[in-house]
């Protein structure tokens, strides 16, 4: 039973996942590489450059974006069927596999090293998600009673 | 790495020959050749040291890949030297090689800096595990922790221990509820109902399922609404969900569009997270917990308070009739004179089976009561002038003469007529009470982004106080 209605459940969230950090990623990289692949450019290029600057590179941002979300989905998702509970701890253990995760190819300190930064990264996240919520919630008022009862 | 170093070497040839054209060819330059003539020697010392940084200097080469050849020729003269030792050397000049490449003056910088946060993390970590683990700051401290068994003190395991304790109330600030009294006060006497009923929302009044079809839907479960305005005239109804706020809220909120039944609504927010386990403590809803009943599906959200609760089972979307055989119960506990619920609730056994088991005793108690009040059904099978005159009349016996009603029927059938009324009443001014709140949401619903950052979000007290000004006003 999931709480949130606005994601699919499960497995199914990961492809929305990696799908939404996609998006996200190659509409972020054609912005930052607009800009920079502007600059880069010769005056007179410069429409031409940020355009070859994006068509070369957002999509690369995309991607490493769609797989970090991808990524970071499924151990979500593993973590929650393994634990089976539903709290802020879930976020910082799959930010942790996950940091570890996409670092494995450099080597075992560096595996280390980017895991748990990536759980502290995501431990604040949660910390400060659930310090908002809290700020958020509101005591429940009493109604106003006119002093006399109605009479039916 | 060979073509490299060639070409270090050539490039430090042409550098040479050209320090040297430039002293035979001074004739050409004559601007330079003033201060070359002058300070002839020192100058080409100067150059000769100037010339690693002209272009390829030394980290632009490390960064390419390129040994220093200097360098390289003393390792190639160590490997010779150690070539006896076969296994130590090799990893010996795979080590120094690593560290050679790492000897840019930009990543000594960073290592240096890496240096200095390794430093700064641990003095913090060991200074903060000191505050931590230090005396207790005063007895209301080691009471709020629930710790007082933990002495002042600077033994290992007295530090440890007040440490852990510490430590634990940090997490704990956010598994507690974020209010300590999660209801306001009981209403005023004429409005008070007898019992307050709590109630989960997830899988107990409603459920929602997930398929690739539809997405998400949510089903309201058969007998809610009657459920719900049948109780409310005798119940105080607090629905307490297990979900977060932002997720359940509006389930709530078509639940009671009228906020006609649902005195309060509460959230995860107000639960305790213990252990994993999500807990509804009742005794912080500032109720009397001998007229408090909670209704749940999970055995973790009465793990404080289990005799309080009413188990049920989750629902699962199919057609049932439960919460409408639920109601002769819950009538009957509430009509009754009853200063605590829980020994009867508790009479119930393991309470798996409240509702079969209280129809029996309802069987029971009629019979019973039939036995006893024998001369009331005499009386009325027996003809009398009453029914002589309708037989004379021509109408039906059955409507004239009555069966005589038990207390249980009277009071059943008074609740009943109340809540035809209150429908017919809720039904006249439906369209007046949505009005009102719109107009109430539209007052304080336009909240601009400038206001929230100044003044904060409103509260439900600011909206309140300006609901009772404009009813004095008008």
């Amino acid at each position: 039973m999931s709480a949130d209605h606005t994601r699919d459940p499960c497995p199914i969230v990961i492809l929305n996942d990696f799908g939404g950090a996609f998006s996200m990623g190659v509409i972020g990289g054609c912005v930052w590489h607009g800009i920079k692949g502007f600059r880069n450019s010769p005056y007179g290029e410069r429409g031409y450059g940020a355009i070859s600057a994006i068509k070369a590179r957002a999509p690369v941002v995309g991607g490493n974006f769609g797989v970090w979300g991808g990524l970071f989905s499924t151990f979500d998702c593993s973590v929650k069927a393994v634990r089976k509970r539903e709290d802020a701890w879930n976020a910082v253990i799959a930010g942790f596999f996950t940091g570890g995760a996409l670092a494995i190819r450099g080597g075992w300190r560096h595996t280390r090293n980017s895991a748990i930064t990536c759980a502290c990264l995501l431990g604040v996240f949660e910390g400060v998600g659930m310090m908002m919520q809290r700020f958020m919630a509101q005591p429940t008022m009493a109604p106003q009673y006119p002093d006399q009862p109605l009479t039916a | 790495m060979l073509r490299g170093s060639t070409f270090v070497r050539l490039a430090t040839n042409v550098v040479k020959s050209n320090s040297r054209g430039v002293l035979t060819n001074n004739i050409a330059r004559p601007m330079n050749s003033l201060k070359f003539y002058s300070t002839d020697k020192n100058d080409t010392k100067k150059q000769q040291q100037q010339q690693p940084q002209s272009i390829l200097n030394e980290d632009m080469l490390a960064k390419a890949g390129f040994d220093d050849p200097v360098e390289k020729e003393a390792k190639s003269s160590e490997s010779a030297e150690g070539a006896e030792e076969s296994d130590g050397s090799e990893t010996d000049s795979k080590s120094s090689r690593r560290k050679r490449r790492a000897q840019t003056s930009k990543d000594l910088q960073r290592e240096k800096y890496a240096n200095w946060f390794y430093l700064s993390t641990l003095v913090g970590g060991v200074a903060g595990v000191g505050y931590m683990a230090r005396d207790w700051d005063s007895e209301e401290e080691a009471k709020r922790l629930e710790a007082s068994d933990i002495p002042n003190g600077y033994s290992p395991d007295l530090m440890y221990n007040r440490f852990n304790a510490r430590l634990g109330s940090l997490f704990t600030f956010f598994q507690e509820p974020a209010f300590e009294n999660l209801l306001p006060p009981p209403a005023p006497e004429a409005y008070r109902r007898p019992l307050t009923l709590v109630l989960t929302l997830d899988d107990l009044l409603i459920h929602s399922e997930w398929d690739t079809k539809n997405g998400w839907r949510t089903a309201k479960r058969p007998g809610l609404d009657y459920f719900l305005g049948y109780l409310s005239q005798y119940y105080e109804i607090v629905i307490f969900g297990s979900n977060l706020q932002m997720y359940s809220e509006k389930a709530v909120a078509k639940l009671d569009p009228l906020h006609a039944y649902v005195s309060y609504a509460l959230f995860r927010e107000a639960c305790r997270y213990k252990d994993g386990k999500l807990i509804k403590d009742l005794s912080l809803l500032n109720r009397d917990l001998g007229k408090t009943i909670l209704i749940d599906v999970s055995p973790d959200s009465w793990s404080l308070q289990p005799e309080n609760a009413i188990p049920m089972k989750e629902w699962d979307g199919k057609p049932d009739d439960t919460l409408i055989k639920l109601i002769p119960f819950l009538e009957y506990l509430a009509t009754q004179p009853v200063k605590d619920v829980r020994p009867i609730l508790n009479s119930f056994g393991d309470k798996t089976d409240v509702i079969g088991e209280f129809a029996k005793r309802e069987l029971k108690l009629r019979e019973q009561w039939k036995k006893d009040n024998q001369h009331l059904f005499r009386n009325s099978s027996r003809p009398n002038a009453g029914t002589f005159l309708a037989s004379l009349m021509g109408v039906p016996t059955s409507q004239v003469s009555k069966e005589p009603k038990m207390p249980l029927d009277i009071i059943r059938e008074h609740g009943q007529m109340q809540y035809e009324h209150f429908q017919k009443y809720l039904k006249e001014n439906a369209p007046k009470f949505l009005e009102e709140e719109k107009k109430l949401k539209d007052e304080f619903g336009k909240i601009t982004l400038n206001k929230l950052i100044t003044e904060g979000a409103p509260t439900p007290e600011s909206i309140a106080k300006a609901q009772a000004e404009k009813a004095q006003d008008a």
